[in-house]
């Protein structure tokens, strides 16, 4: 193990006890904090690497400035396994637990998300370590990483969100929530564009700005498809009229203040970046970009959040305190990426 | 009167374009022949040009084909009325999908209207030239005097 990786695990192992310790120790409710953050947090790691996975296997000339930095999220995954392991207790909230069925009972759901976390956790650093070292075999490990994408991020939106409405399901629930992994993730893009314009500008000058021009139209035409899942799902909802299906919006539109954060999601995650990002000038600039990419992720949240509140009790400073802890985790990654993540001479 | 100047290196042509029009040679009095689309010419030209038209077909074509979603289906229903699934029979949300479809399909086709339009095309004689450059790069500048 060389001494980014040792540093890594120490800090991984710390920041599992850590959280551990708040979710566990003080008056956390149900672990709705802890499901937030992981729901959060996955979506926007596992979503970098595939923007990345996209632009080798379409060998796209926009992912090339932001390579480095998406990539150097991979370890995260492994953090996200081990907070996964300590959410197993939690377990015991989800209503299905009472009356456990094939699919969903407590050993088959932990053993298939372990071995989905690692098995993507490895195929995330083979494909990190071609796709940095541009080798002959980058588009092969971007297809096979985006299939695992796909299948890990469905089920986690099947088992881990999904679930806590059972019996209440939906086939379009696993399409919406990896749509919105990519879309968090070009948002990641947006704010790297604003915090390394220096950089970026110094290393790939003219074509950094057509790059960024590139994910700056991706995540206007994301903010399109995004609207269009969201729709379809709630289209169904309201044509079928069935009391299993209408729960998931009933309970969320019924009482003030849960109605207006429902209705938010829709404004921060459709509205602000179409109309925004409809004006060229808008999308060229740096700052608009970076509060756009802002605007995305707290819509992500809030969903998130709207979807768990109704079934598990959160403690909004448990929760602000985890989610920090993650995110300056993230950051120092990030930071560290040369230490772990460089071309091979 | 035409002035010919015909380049067989691109980076030559550029250079004579860029210097033209940044000495003030009004873009309409160019015709330029390549034997290749080239995004660099058109970045260097759309500096000297006002912005395209074509938006405005765009937004036109757009609102027409929302307007006429929500005429077509809002119209078609109160005609021959038939309640589907318990619903009103005016329900936005399910004729939400044919306003979309209306306001893509309108817009584009509107658009393409307007690019045609715009564009002067079909033209025969643009498409066929006169003269055969083969590889060349021509710039050919109109002398008269407005």
């Amino acid at each position: 193990m060389s001494g980014i990786q040792t540093k890594l695990a120490i800090a991984f192992l710390v920041i599992t006890g850590l959280i551990y310790v708040l979710e566990y120790f003080l008056p956390a409710g149900q672990g709705g904090a802890h499901l937030f953050n992981l729901l959060f947090w996955i979506a926007i790691i596992e979503g970098s690497i595939a923007v990345v996975a996209v632009g080798e296997v379409t060998n796209g000339k926009w992912v090339k400035p932001y390579r480095q930095e998406l990539l150097s999220v991979y370890p995260l995954i492994l953090l996200i396994g081990l907070l996964f392991v300590i959410f197993i207790p939690r377990l015991e909230y989800y209503p299905w637990t009472e009356q456990p069925g094939i699919w969903l009972n407590k050993n088959l759901f932990i053993a298939r998300h372990v071995i989905q976390l690692i098995v993507v956790f490895f195929i995330a650093r083979k494909f990190a370590r071609e796709s940095i070292n541009e080798g002959q075999k980058r588009a092969f490990w971007g297809v096979i990483y985006l299939l695992a994408f796909a299948i890990s991020m469905t089920g986690v939106a099947f088992d881990w969100l999904m679930s806590l409405e059972y019996p209440w399901f939906s086939t379009l629930f696993g399409a919406l929530f990896f749509i919105e992994a990519f879309y968090c993730a070009l948002a990641l893009a947006g704010i790297f564009s604003f915090l390394y314009k220096a950089k970026f500008l110094d290393t790939y000058g003219e074509s950094f700005e057509s790059a960024r021009m590139d994910i700056a139209t991706l995540l206007f035409a994301f903010a399109i498809f995004w609207a269009s899942q969201f729709y379809t799902q709630y289209l169904v909802i309201w044509y079928g009229n069935i009391p299993e299906e209408v729960s998931l919006i009933y309970y969320r539109t019924i009482d003030s203040p849960m109605r207006e954060f429902f209705y938010s999601v829709v404004a921060f995650n459709f509205i602000i970046p179409f109309i925004t990002f409809t004006y060229r000038r808008m999308k060229a600039n740096y700052l608009v970009f970076l509060i756009v990419s802002i605007v995305v992720w707290v819509g992500i949240a809030v969903e998130r959040l709207v979807i768990i509140v109704p079934r598990l009790s959160i403690n909004p400073l448990i929760l602000i305190v985890e989610f920090v802890i993650i995110g300056l985790m993230m950051i120092y990654v990030i930071r560290k990426r040369d230490s772990f993540l460089v071309k091979s001479t | 009167m035409t002035d010919k100047m015909t380049f067989s290196k691109r980076a030559e042509f550029i250079s004579k374009l860029r210097e033209l029009l940044e000495s003030g040679v009004p873009p309409k009095k160019l015709k330029i022949v390549m034997p290749h689309p080239d995004h660099e010419v058109d970045e260097i030209v759309e500096k000297y040009v006002p912005p395209s038209k074509l938006k405005y077909f765009t937004l036109a074509g757009a609102l027409s084909g929302f307007i006429g979603g929500f005429a077509l289906t809002i119209g078609t229903v109160l005609d021959w009325p038939l309640i589907t699934g318990g619903k009103p029979l005016i329900s936005i949300p399910a004729f939400i999908v044919i306003v979309f479809e209306m306001t893509i399909l309108l817009g584009a086709t509107v658009s393409l209207l307007g690019f045609l339009i715009l564009s002067r095309l079909p033209s025969f004689k643009s498409i066929i030239s006169p003269e055969d450059y083969g590889n060349e790069f021509v710039i050919l500048m109109d002398r008269r005097d407005e």
